[in-house]
C-alpha cells in the first residue's frame, strides 16, 4: 500500500477499518479474557451474577489445581513431550528440508509431496494405526509414543516450511562462503542457519504448538495418569458428577502461558518467518 | 609458469556433457576472460576452477598445485558472483573479513587489508553499513573487495557485471581492468556481452555448447575468426555472412552480387564474411537496398538487404542516406573472410599467412 493511498482514503474509510480491527481483536481476546478472569473470580460468583469485571480476585483454584491434582506431574509431561517433539523436528525437519533443497536427491519432489500428504490425514486416521505398532513394540502409554506421533503432524510442517525457506535463499551465499575458506557444514553453520533464524523460530513455536495443544493423540496414546498430558488431564476434569469450572479455567491460563511468552519473545522473528513463507510458497 | 593450468577438463551431467575437454593456461597477470552464449559451458568451466563443481575429468593446477580434487577453500581462489552473494546478516566489514578470519589471518592484519581494499576501492564509507543498505554498484565494489582482501592465485568473476545498469557497468568495467593491472594477479571472467570481452580481456576463450572455438587477444579474433560462430558471435554490429561461390577472383554471393575475393582463395562454394565497418560505399559494387538508417552519433548503420538477404553497412556520419535509397558497397579484399560451407571452419588465406609471420 502506497503512502498515497493512505492519504486518500476518508475519514469514514479509516474508521471503518479501525472499527473492524477493533471488533476482531475482541472477538479473538474476549475468550482469553474470561478464561483468565474467570480463574480468579469466586466459584460463588461464576455460577450466579459473572460480572466483566470480577468483584474478587481469588488464587484458589491455582492453590486446589497445583497442590491437590495431577496437574503439576500432567504440566511436566507435556512439557517434556512438547520440547522432545520441537529439538527431534527442528534437527531433523532443518537437515531434511537443506537435503532436499540443495542437493541432486532422486525423487525428491516426492518426498516433499508426501510429506504434505501426510500431513492431510485427520491426527484420528494416523492415532489408531500409530498406536497398534506402538503396542507391538511395547511403547503404548509412554510419552515417547506421544513424541513420534506428535512428529507425524510437526515435521511435515516443518520440511514444508523450511524446505520454501531454504529454496528462496541464493545458493551462491553458501558458494561465496565455501570460498571464503567454509566447509559444506560450515557454510551452512555460519550463513545458512543465521539467516534462516525466522523461518526456525517459527516452526519450533508452531511444533510447540501442536505438540502442547494436541488431545487427539494424548487420547489414544496414553492411558494412566501418570502420563497424561494437559489438555487430557483437563479433559478429565469435566466429570460426570462435577464441572469444577474454576479449576478447568486456571489450568487453561497455565496452559497458555509459555505459548504467551514464546510468542512475545519470537514475535519479531515470527511475524518475518511467516511473511517469508507466504511470499515464497 | 602458469598460474592456473586446466587440462583437457570435462563436464558430464549423466550422459550429458557440458563442457568437452577445455585446455587453456593462464599466466599470472593474465585476465582471461570465458565468453559465449548461456549454456556454452563457460559458467560451468568457471565453478570447475572454484570447485562448487567436481571436475569429471581432466587435471587443473593453480600455482603449479594439482587441485582437481580439493575444496573451494583450498584452492587459494576468490569468487565474485553476478549477484554480488554478499551476507545479508554481516556488516560490509565483516563481510570483507569473513574469508580472513576463516583462514586465521590475524584480526588486527585482517582489519588493515580491509581497511587497504575498502581504500582502493571507494567503499571506507560504507563498512559499517548492511548490504541491503547499499546499491548495486556499490555491492559489486563490495563483492570485488572480498575477493581483493583475500589475495589468492586467481580472482575468478562471474558475470559480475549484469546486474548493472548500462552506464554503471561501462565504468565498473574500466575499474576492473585498472584494478587488474594494478594488483598484477591471474583473472578469469565469464561473461556473455563480447564488448566487455573485448575491451577487457588479455586472451579471450569462445566457447559453444561446452567446446572451445577460439582462444585469442581480442583484436586476433576479430581479426581471424576461426569459424562461422565465432565470426558472427564477436563484433556489434555482428558480421555479415553469405552463402557464396568463389570463382575467378571474386566472390559471387547467392543471388547474384559480387565481392572481390581475398587473395589466394580456392574456387568452390563458400560461407563469406564481412564485417559492417569493413564495407564501404563505391560507385559499382554490391546493390544494397536500404531498409533502415540508425544514427550512432558519429556512425552512421544502414541496414539494409542484397536480394533475399540481410546485410548491415556501417559508416562514418552520414546524414544523407535515407531508408528506401540504394547504395553500392564493396569492401577490401582482405577484409573479406571465407568459411568451409560444411564444416564452419576458416578457410586458410594470403593475408593469415602474413598476418601469422609477422606475429612470429
Amino acid at each position: 500500500m502506497t503512502t498515497g493511498s493512505t492519504g486518500r482514503r476518508s475519514p469514514f474509510a479509516s474508521a471503518a477499518i479501525y472499527l473492524a480491527a477493533a471488533a476482531i481483536a475482541l472477538y479473538s481476546a474476549f475468550p482469553i479474557y474470561w478464561m483468565i478472569s474467570s480463574s480468579l473470580r469466586p466459584t460463588q460468583e461464576m455460577l450466579t451474577a459473572p460480572s466483566l469485571v470480577p468483584s474478587r480476585l481469588t488464587l484458589q483454584y491455582y492453590y486446589s489445581l497445583l497442590a491437590q491434582t495431577d496437574y503439576p506431574q500432567q504440566f511436566l509431561n507435556s512439557l517434556v513431550v512438547a520440547l522432545a517433539t520441537v529439538a527431534i523436528t527442528m534437527v531433523l525437519s532443518v537437515m531434511i528440508a537443506y537435503g532436499v533443497t540443495r542437493q541432486r536427491i532422486r525423487g525428491k519432489k516426492a518426498i516433499v509431496a508426501g510429506m504434505l500428504y501426510a500431513y492431510m490425514f485427520p491426527p484420528l486416521l494416523l492415532a489408531i494405526p500409530l498406536y497398534t505398532m506402538f503396542a507391538l513394540v511395547g511403547l503404548n502409554d509412554t510419552l515417547l509414543s506421544l513424541v513420534i506421533s506428535h512428529l507425524t503432524m510437526t515435521m511435515p510442517l516443518g520440511v514444508w516450511f523450511l524446505w520454501g525457506f531454504f529454496k528462496a535463499m541464493p545458493f551462491e551465499l553458501e558458494e561465496a562462503a565455501m570460498v571464503d575458506g567454509c566447509t559444506r557444514l560450515g557454510a551452512f553453520l555460519r550463513v545458512v542457519l543465521p539467516l534462516s533464524v525466522p523461518g526456525l523460530v517459527t516452526v519450533a513455536i508452531f511444533a510447540f504448538l501442536l505438540s502442547w495443544t494436541d488431545y487427539t493423540f494424548a487420547l489414544v496414546m496414553i492411558g494412566s495418569d501418570a502420563n497424561k498430558t494437559v489438555p487430557l488431564g483437563l479433559a478429565s476434569m469435566i466429570g460426570a458428577f462435577d464441572l469444577r469450572w474454576g479449576d478447568i479455567m486456571a489450568g487453561s491460563t497455565l496452559i497458555a502461558l509459555p505459548l504467551f511468552a514464546a510468542f512475545v519473545m519470537l514475535s519479531r522473528y515470527f511475524v518475518q518467518g511467516l511473511t517469508a513463507g507466504a511470499v515464497k510458497g | 609458469m602458469a598460474e592456473v593450468s586446466l587440462r583437457t577438463i570435462r563436464k558430464t551431467y549423466g550422459s550429458v556433457t557440458a563442457v568437452e575437454e577445455v585446455s587453456l593456461d593462464i599466466a599470472r597477470g593474465e585476465l582471461i576472460v570465458l565468453l559465449g552464449p548461456s549454456g556454452c559451458g563457460k559458467s560451468t568451466t568457471l565453478r570447475m576452477v572454484a570447485g562448487l563443481e567436481t571436475i569429471t575429468s581432466g587435471t587443473l593446477l593453480i600455482g603449479g598445485r594439482d587441485v582437481t580434487s580439493l575444496e573451494p577453500k583450498d584452492r587459494d581462489i576468490a569468487m565474485v558472483f553476478q549477484n554480488y552473494a554478499l551476507y545479508p546478516h554481516k556488516t560490509i566489514r565483516a563481510n570483507m573479513t569473513f574469508g580472513l578470519k576463516m583462514r586465521g589471518v590475524e584480526p588486527a592484519l585482517a582489519a588493515e587489508r580491509v581497511e587497504a581494499a575498502a581504500e582502493m576501492l571507494g567503499i571506507t564509507h560504507l563498512l559499517d553499513r548492511k548490504p541491503r543498505q547499499l546499491s548495486g554498484g556499490q555491492m559489486q565494489r563490495v563483492a570485488l573487495g572480498r575477493a581483493l582482501v583475500r589475495d589468492p592465485a586467481v580472482f575468478l568473476l562471474d558475470e559480475p557485471l549484469s546486474n548493472l545498469d548500462a552506464k554503471l557497468r561501462v565504468r565498473m568495467r574500466e575499474e576492473i581492468a585498472l584494478l587488474q593491472k594494478r594488483i598484477g594477479k591471474a583473472m578469469i571472467y565469464v561473461t556473455h556481452d563480447q564488448t566487455e570481452a573485448m575491451t577487457l580481456a588479455d586472451r579471450i576463450v569462445i566457447m559453444r555448447d561446452g567446446r572451445v572455438q577460439q582462444i585469442g587477444a581480442p583484436l586476433e579474433v576479430y581479426d581471424r575468426p576461426q569459424n562461422v560462430f565465432v565470426a558472427g558471435f564477436i563484433g556489434s554490429p555482428e558480421m555479415n555472412l553469405f552463402q557464396a561461390e568463389i570463382a575467378g577472383g571474386l566472390v559471387r554471393l547467392d543471388g547474384g552480387a559480387t565481392l572481390p575475393a581475398p587473395d589466394g582463395a580456392r574456387d568452390g562454394r563458400v560461407v563469406a564474411g564481412v564485417r559492417p565497418e569493413a564495407l564501404e560505399l563505391v560507385d559499382r559494387g554490391v546493390p544494397l537496398s536500404v531498409r533502415a538508417v540508425e544514427q550512432l552519433g558519429s556512425q552512421t548503420l544502414l541496414v539494409g538487404g542484397v536480394g533475399e538477404m540481410g546485410m548491415r553497412v556501417m559508416l562514418g556520419r552520414r546524414d544523407d542516406i535515407r531508408a528506401g535509397a540504394t547504395v553500392h558497397v564493396s569492401a577490401d579484399p582482405a577484409a573479406i573472410h571465407l568459411f568451409d560451407p560444411v564444416t564452419e571452419e576458416r578457410l586458410p588465406s594470403a593475408s593469415d599467412a602474413g598476418d601469422r609471420s609477422t606475429r612470429a
